[in-house]
């Protein structure tokens, strides 16, 4: 046996290339980090090389410098250890498989007036195993309606509920969220102010904001605070669409869609069941889309951190096309504000955008 | 049809039944606070022809399940039938209340010994007591590193133990399981701790029998889940974190550990079939530590361990993996 101590990267840590530089995501940790592409190469090839092998082949001793304080902030954040050469082959890397119980695994309900068939939509969804909710409350929203929807999901024993419902001033909200511990997190629309109120041991936020965020119109903003550094993330966006894997949606009006802001309808819910809806030939046609085919960002290095949209495309006619509100460049490594790019105006007039703003 | 029995907290259980939802399976799931009541068994032409009992009320034939999983638990079936005074003496009470419920215990262990050997099964109840003591014996029969042990009751017995040469430094832990509760919102409970030379000298001559054991110095710590011959470990990294030196569940959330997926050296991965055949469980979770020179050192076996812990962090898919042996 050897004695040899090399280095290794932790599984667990997931890197991703992209044109320019390069991704180590630390899930466990919730962290994500940039470095460059020389280093990444380094890592990825998990060549059985100790540290100081690896410093040893740099070109000049201003490169080891650089070189050396790589491997110290690597160390310092626990994304490689240092292993023994016989044990290092042992240490696998992750498979990333991604599956979940599910056919359809989350819904977008837009809730209307009567709310007539919520009751016989969410019990569908069940049954297709959907774990997470977003019911959107598209009317006015007094107390009884809102407790007699609160009662309609206990009734079903949902557990991931992500409600929108308009601003009330005579709604106390936090007793509600108490009440109903199923609630992940409350929206209020067209509020007096923009707060954050973590409630219930932080597993439900309340959230209240100015805008009207009912409106899916503002669905779809690529941005950093959206980053998922997750491992089930990772693995889900390396074969699949992030945003419309296994999600359905059902529009105000009853009608079956892959999300609110895609026009095309399946059917309606007055009709036909949502089984038969996912059955038809193109109903899961954006599911397998993932980032490695998008353009631009199958070059991005945060690809798999990064969330979809498949509405708002830069590109309208082009189903590979990069979102149209994500303001990065992979190239030049820089974020600029979408909707402020020229280049974008009249996609954003012809989506209809401009207006809700 | 797929029979659970299992205890009402237990998250993994429910991760299980979603998966065999969505495979189409159907199941019913016993918890330790669900009644349950012998109803009847009944041989016929030479062979079992029923074997019933009630959940809650509810008529269960066991001979219509297909594959069972002990995943915890127990079946609760203790009050059955016994209530009421049988004699006015208390003497006679007892005894005859004793003799009813032995007669009631050997027709439920044979109910646990018929789901164990005729179903496609999982875990077993019979099985799945942590016999820690004996486990350790078994494991040095299968030819595992182990950390030297002593339990012992008096400090003379210590004092040679700790002594003998090369040892280095001692823990203490507990014989038996995990232990804890809580009193006055304060939680008190065992861990594993080092033991010092001005413990033992300051400790009395005889004492409660106690667990020593070396101190075995890790490089990391190995969680093993070990089901129907397949294996799936995960290396756990506490030790870049000195606080958690002698025991990982002193979690320290700030920097947490490190869960890695980890493939056993075909030599460990053999032992640790032996010696679950050896033990007759089918399904447990096992507890190494891996030393800074490359061996490996059994630690502990726990027949209902969390696996979650090791499936999430190395995405191995357990919970899908027990809902598809169930559903064979
Ligand atoms: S496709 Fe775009 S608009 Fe539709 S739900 Fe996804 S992110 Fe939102
Ligand atoms: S280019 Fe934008 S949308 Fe594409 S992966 Fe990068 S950040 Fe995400």
């Amino acid at each position: 046996m050897s004695d040899k101590i090399v280095f290794r990267l932790f599984s667990s840590c997931l890197l991703t290339a992209g044109s320019t530089r390069a991704l180590i995501c630390d899930p466990q940790r919730g962290n994500y980090y940039t470095i460059p592409l020389s280093l990444y190469s380094i890592i990825a090839e998990q060549k059985k090389a100790s540290i100081e092998e690896t410093l040893a082949i740099c070109e000049d001793q201003e490169e080891a410098e650089i070189l050396k304080s790589y491997f110290n902030f690597l160390l310092e954040h626990e994304l490689i250890f240092l292993c023994r050469e016989d044990l290092a082959d042992n240490f696998t890397p992750i498979k990333y498989e991604f599956d979940v119980p599910a056919i359809i695994a989350n819904a977008i309900v837009q809730i209307g007036k009567k709310a007539e068939y919520l009751v016989d939509t969410l019990a569908q969804l069940k049954l297709l195993g959907c774990q997470a909710f977003e019911l959107v409350v598209m009317t006015d929203c007094p107390l009884s309606f809102l407790s007699h929807i609160l009662e309609l999901c206990k009734g079903q024993e949902l557990d991931e509920v992500n409600l929108y419902i308009p601003f009330n001033p005579e709604t106390d909200y936090e007793a509600l969220i108490e009440e109903y511990c199923f609630l992940s997190s409350v929206t209020i629309c067209n509020a007096p102010t923009n707060e954050e109120i973590f409630l219930n041991g932080d597993s439900c936020t309340l959230r209240f904001s100015t805008k009207d965020l009912r409106d899916h119109r503002h669905c779809g903003i690529i941005a950093e605070k959206y980053f998922i550094p997750d491992l089930v993330h990772h693995s889900e966006s390396l074969q699949h669409n992030t945003c419309l894997n296994r999600k359905i949606a059902i529009d105000v009006n009853g009608n079956i869609k892959n999300c609110p802001s895609l026009n095309e309808s399946f059917g309606n819910i007055k009709d036909i069941t949502l089984e038969e809806a996912i059955c038809q030939p193109h109903f899961k046609k954006y599911w397998n889309i993932n980032k490695d085919q998008i353009e631009v960002c199958k070059d991005c290095e945060f690809r798999h951190v990064c969330t979809d949209c498949r509405a708002y495309l830069e590109d309208p006619s082009n189903v590979y096309s990069k979102p149209l509100k994500c303001g990065y460049d992979p190239y030049t490594c820089t974020w600029e504000d979408w909707s402020k790019n020229p280049l974008k105006e009249n996609i954003i007039i012809q989506y209809g955008i401009h207006s809700i703003e | 049809m797929v029979l659970i029995l299992s205890e009402h907290q237990d998250a993994s259980t429910v991760e299980v039944l979603k998966w065999l939802n969505h495979f189409g399976i159907t199941w019913i799931r016993i918890n330790e606070d669900d009644e349950v009541r012998f109803d009847c068994l009944e041989f016929a032409g030479n062979q079992l022809a029923g074997l019933v009992i009630t959940i809650n009320g509810k008529p269960l034939n066991l001979v219509e399940v297909k594959s069972y999983w002990y995943r915890r638990g127990w079946l609760h079936y203790g009050a059955q039938y016994i209530s009421g005074k049988i004699s006015n003496h208390s003497l006679v009470n007892e005894n005859m209340h004793q003799y009813l419920q032995e007669e009631l215990d050997n027709v439920m262990e044979f109910v646990h010994r018929y789901l164990q050997s005729e179903k496609q099964c999982i875990n077993s109840y019979l099985s799945a007591k942590n016999n820690k003591t004996y486990y350790h014996y078994v494991a040095s029969k299968a030819g595992f590193d182990l950390p030297d042990t002593l339990i012992a009751t008096q400090k003379k017995d210590l004092e040679r133990f700790s002594d003998e040469s090369g040892r280095g430094s001692l823990i203490t832990k507990s014989i038996n399981e995990m232990f804890s509760f809580t009193h006055d919102g304060k939680c008190y409970r065992n861990l594993t701790n080092e033991v010092r030379q001005s413990d033992i000298q300051e400790g009395n001559k005889v004492f409660y029998p106690t667990l020593f054991q070396t101190y075995v110095e890790k490089f990391f710590e190995l969680r093993v889940f070990y089901i129907l011959g397949e294996i799936y470990s995960m290396a756990i990294f506490s030790q870049l974190n000195a606080k958690t030196q002698f025991d990982f569940r002193n979690y320290d959330h700030e920097y947490s550990n490190r869960n890695v997926p980890f493939i056993l050296p075909a030599s460990i991965a053999q032992k640790v079939k032996v010696f679950m055949a050896e033990i007759d469980l089918n399904c447990g979770s096992l507890d190494m530590i891996v030393t800074a020179d490359g061996r490996f050192v059994f630690l502990e076996v726990n027949p209902v361990g969390q696996f979650g812990m090791v499936s999430n962090p190395c995405n191995y898919y357990l919970e899908k993996r027990i809902a598809e042996i169930l559903s064979q």
